[in-house]
């Protein structure tokens, strides 16, 4: 089993669970830590090290955009995973665009430990 | 704008499929028994946003009947069901005499339905609660209070369909109550703007067409 830090950007803990538990079936070993705003996302960044971030596309005064430019501006470079429970060509381009490494529906979420491990 | 129902949709398959994967050859468990729980919670989101949608499809297809509505009136009657649901609760109303309208009065109805329940929940939390309806300039209701508010950055989401702007475990709601106060308005030929400050509050403005106020 491989260790992994995963810093989680979603405001339902139950979705989180979700995330935890699809990439803990891809052979992950995962301890996550979850925020919900840019403050906790800004703290989460200064005082952890992570492998890699999962991210809602949308949260409430939040969302996947200002957070992949505040983890820009911190200078670490995590892959960023976006997930959503829409469809959206739009909204995939643009997270690609702002340096996210992928975009998934969040009913697609078997595919996101395979992703991680590439 | 659909879309949104998808997000509940998928949070009872996960768990659903948790429950298959996992209690195949056992009894639930206690873990067992809360994905079930969540399953139920997010059955009852679901619900919630549905019974929302439909009120905002029936705003689009409502038949206008245009007449004098009485805004005080409403007002009162939404203040003293909220003060009757929860009694504890203690939030001081100020609301002005003889606020008269032309408008359709079922979508007033609903449109103060709304903005009223937002400022009780917005309020729950501020000590000293003071909910106003009042006259603007011209043709214009403001619903203000002094509750959690939020950043005038947000002021466009904030009418978007089930777009919030609060996290569900601070303040619940599916999303849709401006969305529906701005589709009653637009059907009125005006329009409902919002300004807002994080912890200080929030100003609800109806803008009426100028000839009917």
């Amino acid at each position: 089993m491989t260790n992994l830090r995963l810093l989680l950007i979603e405001d339902f803990e139950s979705d989180a669970m979700l995330v935890v538990r699809a990439i803990g079936k891809a052979g992950f070993s995962v301890k996550h830590e979850r925020v919900t705003s840019a403050g906790a996302l800004r703290d989460a960044l200064a005082s952890g090290e992570w492998d890699v971030i999962v991210s809602d596309f949308s949260l409430p005064a939040f969302g996947a955009l200002p957070a992949l430019e505040i983890i820009r501006e911190s200078g670490h470079r995590i892959p960023v995973f976006v997930v959503s429970s829409r469809a959206g060509e739009e909204s995939a381009v643009a997270v690609i665009k702002a340096g996210a490494s992928d975009y998934l529906r969040k009913d697609h979420l078997g595919e996101l430990g395979e992703k991680i491990r590439r | 704008m659909l879309h949104a129902l998808s997000g509940p949709l998928q949070t009872i398959d996960g768990f659903s499929l948790i429950l298959q994967e996992d209690y195949t050859d056992r009894a639930l468990d206690l873990e067992g028994w809360q994905h079930l729980q969540r399953i139920r919670n997010d059955a009852a989101r679901m619900r919630s946003m549905l019974d929302d949608l439909s009120a905002y499809l029936g705003v689009l297809t409502a038949d206008l009947q245009i007449e004098p509505v009485d805004i005080t009136q409403i007002a009162w009657e939404l203040a003293r069901r909220f003060h009757s649901e929860e009694p504890d609760r203690n939030v001081e109303w100020r609301i002005a005499p003889r606020l008269i309208v032309a408008a359709d009065s079922a979508l007033m109805h609903l449109a103060l339905d709304q903005l009223l329940q937002n400022s009780w929940k917005f309020t729950r939390k501020t000590p000293s609660a003071v909910i106003e309806v009042t006259r603007g300039n011209g043709a214009e209701l403001l619903v203000r209070d002094n509750g959690a508010g939020f950043d005038n950055r947000y002021t466009d989401e904030l009418f978007t369909p089930f777009r919030r702007l609060h996290h569900p475990n601070e303040f619940a709601g599916s999303g849709m109550g401006l969305a529906i106060v701005q589709e009653v308005m637009r059907r009125l030929g005006g329009v409902a703007t919002a300004a807002g400050e994080p912890q200080k509050g929030a100003t609800i403005t109806l803008h009426f067409p100028t000839t009917s106020a």
